[in-house]
């Protein structure tokens, strides 16, 4: 039995628990769901829209869970209205293979690198030992709030909690390169974590440009929010790619290679690809484009004080809070409409953390009467790029990032 | 890039000079400003066990060959909170699990899994 049969055996065992359970979709996807029993809506056109919340997923708080195996696991919006900066217990998670580290030695783990001058091997305590960085970065899925694409696409059914900020530790890739040497024909660098595939197929492996992995700002962390990095969220070593969509931020690093290219892995030359358009933006329904791996990430802003659907007493200054990312840049500017996007007026801006960092905003909304409301904010950030109304489609799900509306009622 | 204690009462000073501000904005604003964490020193093993997953596609034969299908590399849950999809849609997953992802998909049984979904996940007939 090898391990793909061992792992199926583990299903089918785990199905067979449940013998006698006839089970449509309804059922299946409220009855059985894990943890709390607690349920959230996220609003999604033609659904489904109910999510399970759990709390049992190891070192996480309450969570809504997408997918039990391999985890999927989504921040509910609520905390992003608690501070700028995400709790690792509540920070979301992402994972592609079945086979992931559930189990890490410290003291047998080693960061390797390979195709540089001389070959490198690092244990953790080596890590600890050289010079560090540190720095705030938001970590965006390339498929955030997937599922509000209109017509609905295929892929993880996020809302926009696939995305989290916090201060991460560790060492400049550009140090852990120079030691290796780089020779003359190098041009990318490949990353590789300890998860696997079950199947025959490519592993998840990323790869940057040299001068990119050089740039002296990605970095290997150890430390996410001055803690060891969660084991769900890439125990012990995960790749900080500042600016750039989480795709390429590699998990549980532990292999990192100088290669000449061009990068042929499934995850880098068909997976995470984009339309060649401003925006990703391509006609609804389009399949044949021309296509670019995902890089950077746009300016985006949310309202978290208040929930899409509430009914709140009304006043005629209605206090809003929210928080905006400028993407690759910092946040220059977030604006507020309560009247779906005809008038606009600047938000007052909080703390500036560092320019790949969320930034707090906070602004009075002004109402008028009674009734439903469309409240919105869009940031600029400081390339003076702004948050467009109209949002983009591409099929593949990926880099929404138009001006989104919250839908309240005051009474 | 750290918020050093002058910045941090400077933006005070500005927020403070705003004018009126809303009850939330405020104490927001002041929560945010954290000291930056010290530095780790040390790094211990880990090792975690992820709630069980009892999802499945429930019975009969279609639930039986998703479960066959779709269950060894994820959760039922990946397929259930898809959005309803038509038949196309649902054929070229098929594919990409098979071919992309390597799925136990034996060929013969392409046709039958993609109308084992129709039925048993979100569909557009």
């Amino acid at each position: 039995m090898d391990r793909f049969d061992s792992l199926l055996a583990g299903a089918m065992a785990r199905r067979r628990l449940l013998a006698g359970g006839a089970l449509g979709i309804a059922a299946s996807t409220a009855a059985l769901a894990q943890g709390s029993g607690r349920f959230i809506k996220l609003a999604m056109a033609g659904g489904p829209e109910s999510r399970p919340l759990a709390s049992d997923f190891p070192g996480k708080g309450e969570m809504i869970v997408l997918r039990n195996r391999p985890p999927l696991l989504e921040t509910p919006m609520s905390v992003f209205d608690e501070s700028v900066f995400t709790p690792n217990d509540r920070f979301y998670v992402r994972w592609h293979w079945a086979d992931i580290p559930l189990d890490v030695d410290a003291a047998a783990f080693r960061l390797t690198i390979t195709g540089g001058t001389r070959p490198v091997s690092l244990s953790l305590p080596d890590l600890l030992k050289l010079p560090r960085m540190s720095y705030a970065a938001v970590n965006q899925c390339s498929g955030n709030s997937r599922g509000l694409f209109t017509p609905r696409v295929p892929g993880a059914q996020w809302a926009h909690g696939a995305m989290g900020n916090a201060r991460w530790e560790g060492v400049a890739l550009k140090t852990l390169l120079d030691a290796a040497g780089i020779g003359a024909d190098a041009k990318i660098v490949g990353f590789g974590g300890l998860d696997r595939p079950l199947t025959d197929v490519d592993p998840f492996e990323k790869s940057l440009a040299l001068n990119h992995a050089m740039d002296g700002e990605v970095m290997v962390a150890f430390a996410m929010n001055g803690e060891q990095l969660p084991l769900l969220n890439g125990f012990p070593l995960r790749l900080i790619v500042p600016g750039w969509y989480s795709t390429y931020w590699v998990k549980a690093l532990n292999h990192i290679a100088l290669m000449a290219g061009p990068d042929t892995n499934y995850w880098m030359a068909k997976a995470y690809q984009i339309p060649d358009t401003p925006g990703a933006d391509v006609p609804p329904g389009t399949t044949t484009f021309p296509k670019t791996p995902i890089s950077t990430m746009p300016p985006r802003s949310w309202i978290t004080s208040v929930a899409d659907g509430a009914r709140l007493p009304h006043r005629p200054d209605l206090p809003v809070g929210g928080i905006a990312m400028g993407g690759d840049r910092g946040v220059r500017r977030v604006e507020v409409s309560a009247d779906g996007g005809q008038t606009w007026r600047d938000a007052r801006l909080g703390p500036d953390e560092g320019r790949y960092s969320f930034r707090r905003f906070d602004a009075a909304m002004q109402l008028g009467a009674k009734g439903p409301h469309a409240l919105m904010s869009r940031c600029t950030n400081a390339d003076g790029l702004v948050q467009p109304m109209k949002p983009n489609w591409n099929p593949g799900g990926y880099m929404r990032s138009c001006v989104e509306t919250l839908h309240i009622e005051t009474v | 890039m750290r918020i050093r204690p002058y910045l941090a009462a400077l933006g005070l000073t500005l927020l403070a000079a705003c004018g009126p501000v809303p009850d939330k904005a405020m104490k927001s604003a002041v929560e945010d400003i954290r000291p930056v964490p010290a530095p780790l020193t040390t790094i211990r093993s880990a090792s975690i066990t992820l709630p069980e997953d009892n999802q499945t596609f429930g019975d009969g034969p279609d639930g039986e060959l998703l479960d066959r299908s779709c269950l060894a590399c994820h959760s039922a849950s990946m397929v259930l909170y898809q959005p309803p999809l038509n038949k196309k849609q649902w054929a070229a997953t098929v594919d990409k699990m098979r071919e992309a992802y390597g799925a136990p998909i034996e060929p013969k049984d392409t046709d039958a899994i993609i109308n084992a979904l129709m039925a048993k996940a979100p569909a557009r007939r």
